[in-house]
């Protein structure tokens, strides 16, 4: 499998490294099954965020603010554009990589936390919030032991570990995505409403992973509605009616 | 941070296959590579060739047009139609496994269920008997059959049981690369969820390559890394799982995905 690496000078901005560049990116929607009505949720779209840093997407309920984090973690198709990740050695465009690839990026370079917890039955807490280490190689001892401690520190009780989420509350569940999303070191991290519904205690350990992920180099891209949160960690807002041409 | 590099070759190779029974009846036109570790999983409705597309990859039923290269051990790559009948026969039976729909098909009613994992040893040259009675009784427990049935014949299991046994009988030869077909058809839900959790840790677990066909998108959801959905002998569109679930873009997906029901 040969993915074409570029080989590209460092981007500076100042003493920043761009970590993502979109460029022109459009997304549209065609319903088939409703006489192939077409729905455009943005276009031309372009932005950069840089390493260390976190850029929040603001604008009104609709405007792709989700499409847009999906799209970057290859879950929707893009219908035009680039989505550029930059690495020390090379760069890639996500938006045209192999299916093999999007899993290696996802696996190691690119974590996502959505705003629901798409729960898998059966399968207990501490199991899916050491998934992400495990399919690193990092042995199940250590991978455990650092699974109970960010469980801990999220204030979710030693008696909800060994059973599925399922039944847990939607704070819970929440809870269990952000574990699950800040575990392993992620290069490039995209927050979807992470602290929605949580309680303020809770809002303030989010807000700690997000400041420890930033200083270990992450860039990061998030939703935010609670403007509180949202002060407390971006250092760039990108208003996404402002970015589309 | 450095950009992940994949090194991994292909285990499967199909290039252009095609296999029709009339007009838009079977396969055609079919190419795709399976990587290690990957599940591709085969989705559309009855008739669209899934099983006609497994049956070509299984070395059962050889295609009219196109190949099938099969990457053995040794990192020889095989064209599994032009090996002799021999070595194809071999390959069939150390390093693929086919899981069939019917447990019934693929295990053999007239040995117990020890044996039935045994004979796939002995078949590929283990001798000792202690040796092979140990790995049965060892795998038994993997699918979750108390070891006291060792000694049972199949007709006296239910029917997950005798899927978990098939399953037991196809992996004991260590394949690198298992077909299932339906593999929790016509099981009660309850069994069938035991049987994918069984499925998705054996998977990790062995690092197997697996084809499986497949109509519930649910199963595909929580097993497959990746989809091709077919439809009347072609596949109409190919991709990440989650992508053709969440973001389908062919008329037809759209419509198998819309018209799945959840509780």
């Amino acid at each position: 499998m040969n993915i074409q690496i570029q080989q590209s000078d460092f981007l500076n901005e100042g003493d920043n490294i761009v970590r993502l560049s979109v460029n022109n990116l459009a997304k549209n929607f065609t319903m088939h099954l409703q006489n192939s009505v077409v729905i455009d949720i943005f276009s031309n779209l372009s932005l950069s965020v840089n390493k260390g840093c976190c850029s929040v997407l603001v604008g009104p309920s609709g405007m792709g603010k989700s499409t847009l984090l999906k799209s970057l973690y290859g879950n929707y198709m893009i219908s035009n554009g680039e989505i550029i990740l930059h690495c020390d050695d090379g760069s890639l465009d996500i938006a045209k990589a192999s299916p093999q690839m999007i899993y290696a990026l996802r696996r190691d370079v690119i974590g996502y936390v959505s705003q629901f917890l798409r729960v898998v039955p059966r399968v207990p807490a501490l199991d899916i919030v050491m998934e992400p280490l495990l399919n690193r190689g990092v042995t199940k001892a250590q991978a455990q032991e650092k699974a109970k401690k960010l469980l801990s520190r999220l204030n979710i009780p030693e008696s909800l570990w060994s059973l599925s989420p399922t039944t847990f509350s939607g704070g819970e569940q929440q809870r269990i995505n952000i574990a699950r999303g800040f575990i392993a070191h992620y290069p490039l991290l995209l927050l979807d409403e992470p602290t929605a519904s949580l309680d303020s205690n809770n809002r303030a350990v989010v807000i700690e992973l997000i400041r420890e992920a930033k200083a270990k180099g992450s860039a990061i891209v998030g939703i935010f509605h609670d403007e509180g949160v949202r002060d407390k960690v971006a250092d760039e807002v990108i208003n996404l009616a402002e970015c589309a041409a | 941070m450095k950009l992940p590099v994949l090194v991994e070759q292909p285990i499967l190779q199909v290039n252009n296959v095609n296999k029709l029974y009339g007009i838009n009846r079977g396969c055609q036109e079919i190419s795709f590579d399976l990587y290690p570790g990957e599940v591709l999983g085969i989705v559309g409705e009855s008739g669209s060739g899934k099983s006609t597309l497994l049956k070509s990859l299984s070395g059962e039923c050889p295609p009219e047009v196109g190949d099938i290269l099969f990457k053995a051990l040794n990192g020889e790559s095989l064209n599994l139609y032009e090996v002799d009948e021999a070595r194809r026969r071999l390959l069939m039976r150390s390093e693929f496994g086919i899981v069939k729909q019917n447990p019934r098909d693929g295990l053999r009613l007239s040995v117990s269920a020890g044996a039935n994992i045994g004979e796939r040893l002995m078949a590929v040259g283990n001798r000792h008997y202690g040796d092979i009675r140990g790995a049965a009784s060892s795998w038994l427990q993997q699918v979750e059959i108390e070891t006291e049935r060792m000694d049972d014949f199949p007709e006296s299991f239910s029917g997950g049981m005798q899927q978990r046994l098939q399953i037991a009988r196809v992996l004991v030869t260590k394949p690198r690369l298992v077909l299932m077909d339906e593999p929790t058809g016509g099981l009660d839900v309850s069994v069938q969820a035991r049987l994918l959790d069984m499925i998705r840790s054996l998977v990790t677990d062995l690092n197997l390559s697996v084809v499986m066909v497949t109509h519930d998108l649910a199963v595909a959801r929580l097993l497959c890394h990746r989809l091709l959905v077919m439809q009347k002998s072609r596949v109409i569109e190919s991709g990440l799982t989650d992508q053709i679930l969440d973001d389908p873009q062919h008329p037809y997906t759209q419509l198998l995905v819309s018209s799945v029901l959840t509780p």
